[in-house]
């Protein structure tokens, strides 16, 4: 926006010296990024976070606590007694070998559902903005037609209809929010790609012989790839709000599966006994989501041309 | 303008019925249904389910269903002339002996008939009614609350920019984004119910024998919920108002103002946040969607007796009807609020309403 707009001759100035360097784009974006302590930091810290999930066994084994073994008489055990790091719930079980294991189970969904629907939303998004408006310009009618009517239901409503209908598995989850979210993603391509179709690289492209599938993979999808990365940055992150919602209502994964989400579940009810209970899950969601946005703010600034730090 | 609404109107007409075909596909894989629920009744035999699915006409094939969910089988008329005359529907007695064809009464839900609810077996637009007045007092409330703060926020950003308040509420605004609803309500709850005890734990009223409450309860009830459910909106429109303001500080007219010698205060508020508000319009829509989404949430930390809670309790009770009746809900106001939005932004940006 307007604080991005070139205002001085100075910034020109390192403009036009930055197009006449040799250094491509994206050897720029990634020097960029090496100076960006912020997005750095959301980097390793969700790095952490990831590795911790996937050593889940590892510290639980060493730890000997499970994730699974109730105990009706360590309840609400507070933080730092015996074993139990972090205490245990109103089952008492062990919550770190759950945030863990939860971790695996929250990361897991996101990270699939947002990679499978990335993949959706940029065959589609390419293909409708591509034909918009041409002979097959019905096509990119059918889609909108059908992505608006996705859009008029609330995300949540929706999911809670289809999850009353069927009883989500891990695996079912990831493909309702799949097919929930790929049309932010779409309407993102559509868009690039409405804008580049007409440029004269395509142009000569076409002149050169290059058929409809080689254009649109080969020569506008490089140059969506650095928006394509920051939204499956942010709809990641988007997606563990939304499962942990969906899970918090009791509608995503079923118990007894930890996830981020579930493990909130009736956790204003026991708030007196045990705070910590509702503060950890909450606060590994907000620490991933926020990495997330925040790696997702570093690349777009990182790939903007007009960046000129 | 009218040309334009009208337009727009039916512009939203293929939009509901792809929501209802939808919906109702989704509603269809259902497993279980009202006979599959009365299958677990013993004292119920398989002739009376058999009549029961015939009089429900559930062993229609689906696209008749859903028709029959669209318009009902009570006959239609106009102006007093009858249009369609309805259909015949079979009718049993109780041991599910047919008994004879009669007209049916169903509405349909274009005619505002959404049938009945399995549990409680009062018709749905009565269970949900009662549930209206909570949602839309905690969601208008917290709507208008995060639309003023939000906006007064971006302002104060947008004319010092680069400066510590600036910097603060843009980490905060990130931040917020990133805290699920529920988190935040049973943070607040912690700090505000449980520890400080200032404010109530939930309810939108204090438990008593006799009906009438005072203002300073309803308020008291209100605060926590209001807050979780306003603070999205604040984020959302302090950072959207502060790049609008920003777009317009930048433009001629705000320098001739200036030139002119008028103070910053009055070029601010009056000459730039004003056509700032402008795009403003157009973020109401969406954030109705939005506010839906976190009532559900919220209410169900408060146990706020709304339409959130009723579609979560539906659902643990199976209960169709009412599910598919706060959802065509839900989706109808969303409609409406682009609807609204489109509007009023045709209405302060005449090139929309001519393009």
């Amino acid at each position: 926006m307007a604080t991005s707009q070139i205002s001085s001759p100075n910034q020109i100035a390192s403009l036009t010296e930055e197009t006449h360097a040799t250094d491509s784009l994206t050897r720029l974006a990634l020097r960029r990024l090496r100076r960006d302590y912020l997005t750095l930091a959301a980097m390793g810290v969700l790095l952490l976070l990831i590795i911790l999930s996937m050593a889940a066994p590892l510290i639980t084994n060493a730890l000997q606590v499970s994730y699974t073994d109730t105990s009706p008489t360590d309840k609400f055990l507070p933080i730092g007694t015996g074993n139990h790091i972090l205490g245990t719930d109103n089952l008492g079980r062990d919550l770190l070998s759950r945030l863990l294991y939860g971790g695996q189970v929250s990361l897991r969904i996101a990270f699939f559902a947002s990679i499978l629907s990335t993949t959706i939303g940029v065959a589609i998004g390419l293909v409708a903005g591509y034909y918009q408006g041409g002979p097959f310009g019905f096509i990119d009618d059918i889609i909108m037609w059908f992505i608006t009517t996705l859009n008029s239901i609330p995300t949540l409503m929706l999911l809670i209809l289809i999850a009353s209908v069927l009883t989500p598995s891990v695996e079912t989850l990831i493909l309702v929010l799949t097919i929930l979210s790929w049309t932010g993603i779409m309407r993102l391509v559509r868009g690039e790609t409405l804008a580049n179709r007409d440029r004269e690289y395509i142009i000569s492209a076409k002149a050169l012989g290059a058929g409809p599938i080689r254009v649109m993979f080969m020569h506008i999808l490089p140059n969506v790839f650095s928006v394509l990365i920051t939204a499956l940055a942010i709809e990641i992150g988007t997606l563990i709000l939304v499962e942990s919602a969906l899970s918090f209502l009791g509608l995503g994964v079923r118990p007894p599966t930890p996830s981020w989400g579930n493990m909130l579940t009736g956790a204003q009810t026991y708030l007196r006994q045990g705070a910590h209970l509702a503060i950890f899950p909450g606060l590994m969601i907000v620490l991933t989501v926020l990495s997330l946005y925040l790696i997702g703010d570093g690349v777009r600034d990182a790939f903007d041309p007009r960046n000129t730090k | 303008m009218l040309k334009f609404t009208i337009r727009r109107l039916i512009q939203s007409i293929p939009t509901f019925i792809g929501i209802t075909v939808l919906a109702y596909a989704i509603m269809a894989l259902a497993p279980g249904g009202p006979v599959t629920l009365l299958g677990f009744d013993p004292n119920i035999s398989a002739k009376q389910r058999q009549a029961m699915a015939e009089s429900l006409g559930v062993n229609a094939p689906i696209h008749e269903q859903y028709v029959r969910w669209l318009i009902g089988d009570a006959p239609i008329s106009l102006f007093g002339v009858t249009i369609w005359g309805g259909r015949e529907m079979p009718v049993f007695d109780r041991r599910g002996n047919q008994t004879g064809m009669e007209i049916g009464t169903n509405m349909g839900i274009l005619r505002g008939d959404f049938g009945k609810s399995f549990v409680s077996q009062n018709p749905v637009t009565e269970v949900i009614g009662v549930r209206i007045p909570a949602t839309l007092e905690l969601g208008l409330i917290s709507l208008f609350i995060g639309t003023v703060i939000g906006i007064i926020i971006g302002i104060l950003a947008a004319v010092k920019h680069g400066g510590i308040f600036d910097q603060i509420s843009r980490v905060l605004a990130v931040v917020i984004s990133a805290v699920p609803v529920y988190l935040l309500g049973l943070v607040l709850l912690l700090i505000f119910g449980v520890i400080l005890a200032w404010l109530p734990m939930g309810n939108r009223f204090p438990l008593k024998a006799s009906g009438d409450y005072t203002v300073i309860e309803r308020v008291r009830h209100l605060i926590l919920p209001t807050i979780t459910l306003a603070s999205f909106s604040v984020a959302t429109f302090s950072r959207f108002m502060r790049a609008s303001l920003l777009d317009v500080l930048n433009q001629d007219y705000v320098r001739t103002a200036r030139a002119k010698g008028l103070s910053d205060r009055i070029v601010w508020f009056k000459h730039a946040s004003r056509n700032a508000l402008i795009p403003i319009a157009t973020l109401l829509g969406p954030a109705i969607p939005g506010v839906i989404t976190g009532a559900v949430l919220t209410e169900t930390i408060y146990a706020w007796p709304g339409m959130g809670t009723l579609i979560v309790d539906s659902i643990r009770q199976q209960d169709y009807p009412v599910i598919m009746g706060v959802v065509m809900i839900a989706a109808m106001a969303t409609i409406l609020g682009y609807l609204i939005s489109d509007i009023l932004y045709a209405i302060v940006d005449p090139r929309i309403r001519l393009n």
